[in-house]
């Protein structure tokens, strides 16, 4: 364990040495003082906070990474160019430990910068909410719906799959099932079309959600949030929280636009004693028109959790692990490459890990050569192996793209434990794991000392 | 001879720099006229865009749309709150390309600002609108008539129109606001520029204030229409081509709702908050579409538009008992469009106007109409508009005689005929008392 420490206490030291690294710093400190008098919010404090939230943590969170892996590249590759290395290698020190120690100290250096990051902005966000005007309500909306963390549940699924199962049972027996169509994939096409038809809501009919709660602290609103479509702009609706026979049901008339995220407060009075809250949304627009809850976006309820002193943990714990993990592909690199190799390698790695959904995009395109105004091309060879390529890709890449919790942190929803307890086990242990054994590999393998 | 070298690499590179040097005006040159990039450094802006724009050069271009991604990404999420900031971003990164502001100001002032119920919610958004064109596209792009005409058209359409469900809300702050800056209706503007610091937060200036209204006045700079012709106006010296049509006709038809609707009956006691015709300006109007209809002959919009215009004020004049002023406007409108009007006298031409419609509706649809005439006409005499309650008196009888000289026969008297007129006036003149006291 000594040696680890030893090598870590080295790499730090030679980290804060580096220009680049200092000059990062810098920059760090730069955004964290300049940024937040430049944010302009949406004029309210709540949307101030937000932004706040998620600017000064994703810009820090960018250039922290950028620290990282170029730490993690200079800190072998360079070793090996300038021959202090050799040094090491020498001595009865194992190369995983090597590489342990030098993973470790690029953790400490990036822990004490996050630390400092998440502190000024937590600073930050106190010291805007007493300078910054803002009224009562406006006040109110930030407690309730951002400085907290809540807990997002969607509605209970009532026996659909049972239905599901049922309409394919009927239809196979009918023989309305198309040839060519898989009992798996006509199943789902009916579950789709239920579940589709379960959030219609016609002119003049209602629909209910139900929504398992459990238990809520007594003085906490909840906040239900939806979106629909419809044909017509400014749709009159009539929601209704809670059980008819309850003296405390909420009730809201609205007239809203289709494509809209709306947030509703309930009172927590509203909930059954069982721990279920009945919603109820009535169609009572003038003109007969359907309102569709997109099945893909159903109305989702939020409530409390816990404080969001606790999710700011919660999410500076999962950011720190991604760094780590950044650190750990930097300093592979800087193991299996030179160290302009390595740079250019790293950046590639964190560029697919940024640009996760064109990925998922293109892992679910058929055709990528499209014949636009003309008849429907079937899928030839080229589109097929992109296909595959891409799918692989996407398989490979999502464990380790992370979760937006900086988006959930600035929305006031909850990142749960198990979220931090997943990332850090995909993360650290097994993806840092394994790149450990290789770095170890290789640096066994590698001839260290050559003339350079 | 290491030094030697270095001093020659220095000479070369010094030469070099002045070669490229030379260059730069040329190529200006050509990006001037091939209008592939704005050649010009953009004037008045901050350091900090003054240094984006020519340190990030063509790149900029690839950062704005970056930044948009991400803005549509937010709003399809309805993640609104970075908005007003990336739309600001955006903007400045192409601060001399008017359709970047045109499109972010309508986003949001219209896309996101319908997405909330509350009406404080969509006033904040249609503010971050009016104020990106406003306080930031004027200041990078102080000629772009594009950016006048969407700050213009969100004054006469988005807070002067009908069609947003808040549109009573917007107009009620924005004449707070007006009011407590300009100290009533019509403001002294002389006094006005003593206020530069209060004008300047609306970027307002009391001399071309003065210039409007002599020109198109005068008008109640309480109300969105005022604000429409102003930047509107302000716009026309730097329009070129389309957008001098586009101007003109965004002056005629804000001229012509304020015309219809540019006068505010307030009174805050009561909590009436009731806009109406402004008569005053309709010479001023006339002569606007007569400017028009000359500089842009070839429009035949123009043309459609002054006709709805002529056969409108005709009839908000006569309803303001200007009978004499609402022939004069027949007479126009006939001699100007004969072949759309089949009317020979006014007398036929007001009625008639309305007869198409009367006549397509049953006993029980005609009532309401006479009702509401009526009750216009007593809260007019109410609040001591005298001719604007003669005027509504006038169209009620006048429905009233349209639809009872229908009548064919005894039966279809005592089966449909209408209350007497006397007597819908008194029940016209008790709703409108009602009203006032529950105003109190």
């Amino acid at each position: 364990m000594n040696r680890i420490l030893s090598i870590a206490a080295v790499t730090l030291r030679s980290a804060i040495r580096s220009r680049i690294v200092v000059f990062m710093m810098l920059l760090l400190v730069f955004i964290l003082v300049g940024l937040p008098p430049a944010i302009r919010g949406d004029g309210t404090l709540t949307g101030y906070v937000q932004v706040l939230l998620s600017y000064t943590l994703g810009f820090a969170g960018i250039i922290l990474s950028i620290v990282s892996v170029w730490t993690g590249c200079t800190a072998v590759s360079a070793e090996i160019k300038t021959h202090q290395l050799d040094m090491v290698v020498t001595k009865p020190v194992p190369a995983i430990q090597i590489w342990l120690g030098k993973w470790l100290g690029i953790l400490v250096l990036s822990f004490v910068l996050l630390l400092f990051t998440f502190g000024s902005a937590y600073g930050g966000l106190r010291w805007a909410m007493t300078r910054r005007a803002a009224d009562q309500k406006d006040l109110q909306k930030l407690r309730e719906q951002v400085l907290v963390a809540r807990e997002q549940i969607p509605p209970r699924e009532e026996g659909l799959a049972e239905q599901a199962d049922n309409l394919l049972a009927v239809r196979q027996a009918e023989g309305g099932i198309p040839e060519g169509l898989t009992a798996a994939a006509a199943r789902r096409v009916i579950e789709d079309n239920l579940r589709l038809q379960a959030n219609s809501v016609p002119g003049g009919y209602s629909r209910q959600w139900i929504f398992d709660i459990g238990v809520l602290p007594a003085d906490r609103p909840l906040f239900l949030r939806y979106t629909f479509s419809a044909p017509r702009d400014d749709i009159e609706g009539m929601w209704l929280a809670g059980s008819r026979d309850n003296r405390d049901q909420a009730v809201r008339r609205v007239t809203e636009a289709p494509g809209g995220f709306y947030t509703w407060r309930i009172p927590p009075a509203a909930v059954n004693r069982d721990g279920t809250l009945p919603v109820e949304y009535g169609n009572i627009n003038s003109e007969p028109v359907t309102v569709i809850f997109p099945p893909e976006k159903p109305p989702m309820l939020l409530f409390y959790h816990d404080s969001f002193e606790m999710n700011f943990l919660r999410v500076f714990l999962v950011v720190f692990v991604r760094i780590a993990m950044l650190s750990a592909i930097g300093l592979t690199a800087g193991t299996l490459f030179s160290q302009p190799v390595a740079l250019f390698f790293s950046a590639w790695i964190v560029l697919l890990l940024n640009v996760g959904r064109y990925i998922q995009s293109m892992a679910a395109t058929q055709t990528f050569f499209p014949v636009h105004d003309g008849p429907v091309r079937v899928p030839g060879l080229l589109d097929k192996l992109l296909h595959l390529f891409f799918a692989a890709l996407h398989r490979m890449l999502h464990p380790l793209q992370s979760p937006d919790v900086l988006g959930a942190l600035a929305a006031g929803e909850w990142v749960s434990w198990a979220t931090v307890a997943a990332e850090a086990a995909v993360k650290i242990v097994i993806f840092s794991g394994l790149l450990a054994l290789l770095s170890a590999f290789v640096l066994n393998r590698r001839e260290v000392g050559l003339p350079s | 001879m290491n030094r030697f070298a270095n001093t020659l690499l220095l000479i070369a590179a010094a030469g070099l720099i002045l070669l490229a040097g030379a260059q730069h005006e040329g190529l200006r040159r050509i990006k001037t006229e091939q209008s592939i990039v704005p050649a010009d450094p953009v004037e008045n802006a901050s350091p900090l865009v003054a240094f984006t724009t020519v340190a990030l050069g063509g790149f900029r271009g690839l950062v704005a749309d970056a930044l948009w991604l991400r803005a549509t990404r937010l709003q399809d999420e309805g993640r609104y709150f970075e908005l007003v900031q990336l739309s600001n971003w955006i903007t400045q990164l192409e601060p001399g390309f008017g359709p970047v502001w045109a499109f972010h100001a309508w986003n949001l002032a219209y896309n996101v600002s319908v997405k909330y119920s509350e009406p404080e919610d969509r006033w904040r958004w249609l503010q971050s609108g009016i104020q990106l064109l406003r306080d930031k596209g004027l200041v990078y792009s102080p000629a772009s008539a594009e950016i006048y005409r969407e700050l213009s058209w969100l004054f006469f359409h988005k807070m002067g129109g009908l069609s947003d469900q808040a549109h009573w809300y917007y107009k009620r702050r924005w004449a707070d606001e007006m009011e407590s800056l300009l100290s009533g209706p019509r403001p002294d503007f002389e006094a006005l520029g003593q206020k530069k610091e209060k004008l300047e937060k609306y970027r307002l200036d009391a001399v071309s204030m003065k210039q409007v209204d002599e020109m198109y006045g005068p008008l109640d700079w309480r109300l969105s229409q005022a604000h429409a012709i102003y930047w509107a106006a302000k716009g026309r010296i730097y329009a070129k081509g389309f957008y001098e049509v586009a101007l003109d006709r965004m002056i005629f038809q804000a001229m012509a709702e304020a015309f219809l609707r540019g006068r505010l009956v307030r009174d805050d006691e009561k909590g009436i908050f009731i806009t109406s015709p402004n008569l005053e300006i309709l010479p001023r109007v006339l002569a606007a579409y007569e400017k028009a209809l000359t500089e842009h002959s070839e429009e035949e919009n123009i043309k459609s538009a002054h006709e709805g215009f002529l056969r409108e004020a005709i009839m908000i004049v006569y309803s303001h008992n200007r009978v004499d002023q609402a022939r004069k406007l027949f007479a126009d409108l006939k001699k100007r469009y004969p072949q759309h009007v089949d009317a020979d006298t006014l007398e036929e031409f007001v009625p008639g106007g309305m007869s198409d419609y009367l006549d397509r509706r049953a006993p029980r649809e005609a009532l309401p109409l006479i009702e509401g005439a009526l009750y216009q006409s007593a809260l007019w005499t109410a609040l001591g508009e005298d001719d604007l309650a003669e005027g509504n008196r006038q169209i009620a009888k006048l429905y009233w005689d349209h639809f009872m000289e229908s009548a064919v026969s005894e039966e279809w008297v005592e089966r449909m005929a209408l209350p007497p007129l006397k007597e819908l006036a008194e029940k016209a003149e008790k709703q409108a008392a009602e009203f006032l006291m529950r105003q109190k």
